[in-house]
Formats: structure tokens, C-alpha cells, sequence
């Protein structure tokens, strides 16, 4: 059995060659799966899929997406991360994805907001494997509340509970455009995206009407920061470290009481 | 065993109790065409649209790799690797993507997963070193 996940990334990532050379490579393969995340149909013939049976959710999901509301926010400088920060404030301490069309602009943006006072992370192709798990590990577990990435975490990644999508850069397609709002509202759930446009930049063609304005108010106070931090051990059973040596630990130098240090106990448990 | 109590067992090891609306469509055209696509988007659900009819089908006593899932990122396809572990199926499965230590991997595939998992690349690169057979 083949299966083929998101076969539409996979071309656009140009893929196409290797995937054709694997598929060769196969026996007989007496089922195939194509899943794809863009409602398109040309399907190239390297796949070996013939006469398939082509279920389409997209009426559904479009449904789905009700819960996401889309608002417009303007920057008065083409350099939008002061409005970015502004928006920040606005929003609060909630798990929320900024995107970027360039990997350089996630780096600058995320670079900035330090400047401002928040902390943020950013998430782009370009950062080693390690790094790349790491960074969705604190967002997921919630030490880290804004992530800036690019369109790598748009797709197919499992991040839960992402309150707001901003689109710091719009998106040139519109088939990134439904995947980076499709990281909010997820399953029933609701969501905003907001959008940041310069004086020099106009609204996109796949945006069927113009979103409402949101008039950021003047002073609110920066968002706090998250309420934990992510450590992380680079150790285990074969360095001869035990969850009780990290939670000896802490308890000795007094880092943590005897609640928080119950609390570590399980977490510990569940991680090592 | 019966498929659906295969499903029932692996639904409660996931902390499941019903399947969306995809799911309940897409399994059962899984398991009775032999072309399938799926169009959906992401967070809808697909990934385990697909693992059960893939646990469906696998045999304990078939050696060698009997199902492969081609990813384009690492993430996603760790991610898949992850909800199959959480179904807790018993099957061997292996994840293959750059950035892993190649021997790492070799030595794994040396008892060849029911399951492998990679990006097309990394997958490439052990077919042409012969370290994976996918000839059943």
C-alpha cells in the first residue's frame, strides 16, 4: 500500500522526480492514497493512480471555516512592526501565529518585537531539524505564545489551540492564504485572522471583498510573558540521569518548593 | 480479528470515541477501491483517515515493509509517525527524513518496519544505497 500525503506540497516542493523514481522502485502495490490540501485535480500519471475515487471535502471544510473572522489592520510605514506590536498588545498573551512571505522577514520581525519587550520565536526552513522541534514543542506546550514563520507552518503541522493567524506579509497565492487561516478555527473552532497592509501595498485579488477595519487603540500594556519556561536536559538513561536527579536537583537549590516540585515529579515521569 | 473491533481498540487506545465525517467516508473508500484521493484540507482530519485502512491491511506474518507513506516535510511526517504510535497497533513502523543520522536509520531498517514513513529524498537515498527494500 501507497499513501501520498500532501501530494500537492510535495510537487510544489518539486519533489516530482524522486517521488517518480520511488514509486518505480515499488513491487506491485496493490493500493494507493493521495491526500492533498488544495482542490486540484491533475493528478501526474508517475503516481500509478488510475480511475480513482475522488472524495472531496472542501464544501465541507469551507463550512467549517465559518468560525474565522477576517479583519484589516493599517501600518502608516511600510516598516509594519511597530503595527505589528501595537496589534500584539491588543490581542494579549495568546497563542498566535505571525506570517511572513520570507524567511529573512521572520528573523527581522521576531528580531524586533524583542526590541519592543515581547518574546517571540521564529520558525522557518531554513533552521536546522533540532531547532525547527524545539521551537514547536515550546508553542505547542505554550512557553512560547508568538511564533513568526513562514509558510513551512502553514501546512499539516498539529498546532492546537492557535487563537489568532496575522498575516504580517500577505501571501502571493491564495491556496496559502486558506492554509495559513486554516491554522485558527480549526474544527469548530473560532478564530481571527488579521491582516497588516501598508499605504503602498493593495489588497490582493483572491480576497473577494475588503475586511473590516480595526482601529487599534493608542496605549495597552505589553502582553506577559509567557508563565513557564521550556528546559531542556540533554540527558537520560544512558548519562545515568533519573527524573529524581532533576527534581534533586531543584529542590536543593531551592529553585522550586515542594508543590511545583510534586508537579516536576509528574512531568518528569511522563518525559523521561 | 475483525476489522471493526481492530478500529474499536485502536479508537479507545487513541482516546477516540466517534470518527468525523470524512473519516466515516474516507476509510470504508479506502478499503474497498484501489485508488483513492482525498481532498481536504489540513486539521481535517486525514491522517488517521488513512492509518486505520493501512492497520487494516497489515499482516504480522508478512515480512518486510508492507505500507509506505511519503510526506513532503519532516514534520508532517513525524507527526504521522506519532498518531500511529498513539494507536498503539503493535506493527513496527520507522521514519526516514534529512537531518536524522543516516546509520540511525539503517539500523533500523535492518529489521524492516511493516510501516516506513519518510520525505521522498531520504527514502530515495536508501533505496539507491539498498538499505531498504521495497519489492514486496
Amino acid at each position: 500500500m501507497l499513501v501520498l500525503d500532501e501530494f500537492d506540497k510535495s510537487l510544489s516542493m518539486g519533489f516530482q522526480e524522486q517521488m517518480a523514481e520511488i514509486i518505480k522502485e515499488l513491487g506491485s502495490v496493490e493500493k494507493r492514497v493521495l491526500a492533498s490540501a488544495t482542490n486540484k485535480q491533475h493528478i501526474p500519471l508517475f503516481t500509478g493512480i488510475t480511475n480513482p475515487k475522488v472524495l472531496n471535502f472542501y464544501k465541507a471544510a469551507e463550512q467549517s471555516t465559518d468560525g474565522l473572522e477576517l479583519k484589516r489592520v493599517l501600518s502608516p510605514t511600510a516598516d509594519k512592526s511597530v503595527t505589528l506590536f501595537k496589534l500584539l498588545c491588543y490581542l494579549g498573551a495568546e497563542p498566535t501565529l505571525i506570517f511572513c512571505n520570507q524567511r529573512d522577514t521572520t528573523e527581522t520581525v521576531q528580531a524586533a518585537l524583542t526590541g519592543l519587550g515581547i518574546q517571540s520565536t521564529f520558525f522557518h526552513g531554513g533552521m536546522a531539524q533540532p531547532e525547527r522541534e524545539k521551537t514547536l514543542v515550546q508553542f505547542r506546550n505554550g512557553s512560547i505564545q508568538f511564533l513568526v514563520a513562514s509558510d513551512l507552518a502553514a501546512r499539516g503541522l498539529d498546532i492546537p489551540q492557535v487563537k489568532h493567524v496575522i498575516h504580517y506579509d500577505l501571501p502571493l497565492k491564495a491556496d496559502d492564504f486558506v492554509h495559513r487561516n486554516g491554522r485558527t478555527a480549526r474544527m469548530h473552532a473560532e478564530g481571527t485572522a488579521y491582516l497588516i497592509k501598508s499605504p503602498e501595498e493593495s489588497l490582493p485579488e483572491y480576497l473577494s471583498e475588503t475586511p473590516p477595519l480595526l482601529d487599534l487603540p493608542q496605549q495597552e500594556p505589553v502582553p506577559k510573558h509567557a508563565p513557564w519556561i521550556t528546559l531542556y536536559i540533554s540527558g537520560g538513561k544512558k548519562d545515568k540521569l533519573g527524573k529524581t536527579d532533576i527534581v534533586g536537583f531543584f529542590s536543593k537549590k531551592a529553585i522550586c518548593k515542594k508543590t511545583i516540585s510534586e508537579k516536576l515529579k509528574c512531568w518528569t515521569l511522563c518525559r523521561l | 480479528m475483525e476489522t471493526d473491533q481492530i478500529f474499536a481498540e485502536t479508537l479507545s487506545n487513541l482516546g477516540i470515541s466517534t470518527l468525523n465525517a470524512l473519516q466515516e467516508a474516507a476509510i470504508p473508500a479506502i478499503q474497498a477501491r484501489p485508488n483513492v484521493i482525498l481532498l481536504a484540507p489540513t486539521g481535517s482530519g486525514k491522517t488517521l483517515a488513512f492509518l486505520l485502512p493501512v492497520l487494516s491491511r497489515l499482516n504480522a506474518d508478512t515480512p518486510g515493509v508492507q505500507c509506505l507513506i511519503l510526506s513532503p516535510t519532516r514534520e508532517l511526517a513525524i507527526q504521522i509517525e506519532r498518531v500511529w504510535q498513539a494507536m498503539s497497533t503493535g506493527f513496527k513502523v520507522n521514519t526516514c527524513y534529512g537531518g536524522h543520522p543516516m546509520q540511525t536509520e539503517i539500523k533500523n531498517l535492518s529489521q524492516p518496519p511493516a510501516l516506513l514513513i519518510g520525505t521522498p529524498g531520504r527514502i530515495l537515498e536508501h533505496l539507491t544505497r539498498k538499505t531498504v527494500d521495497l519489492r514486496r
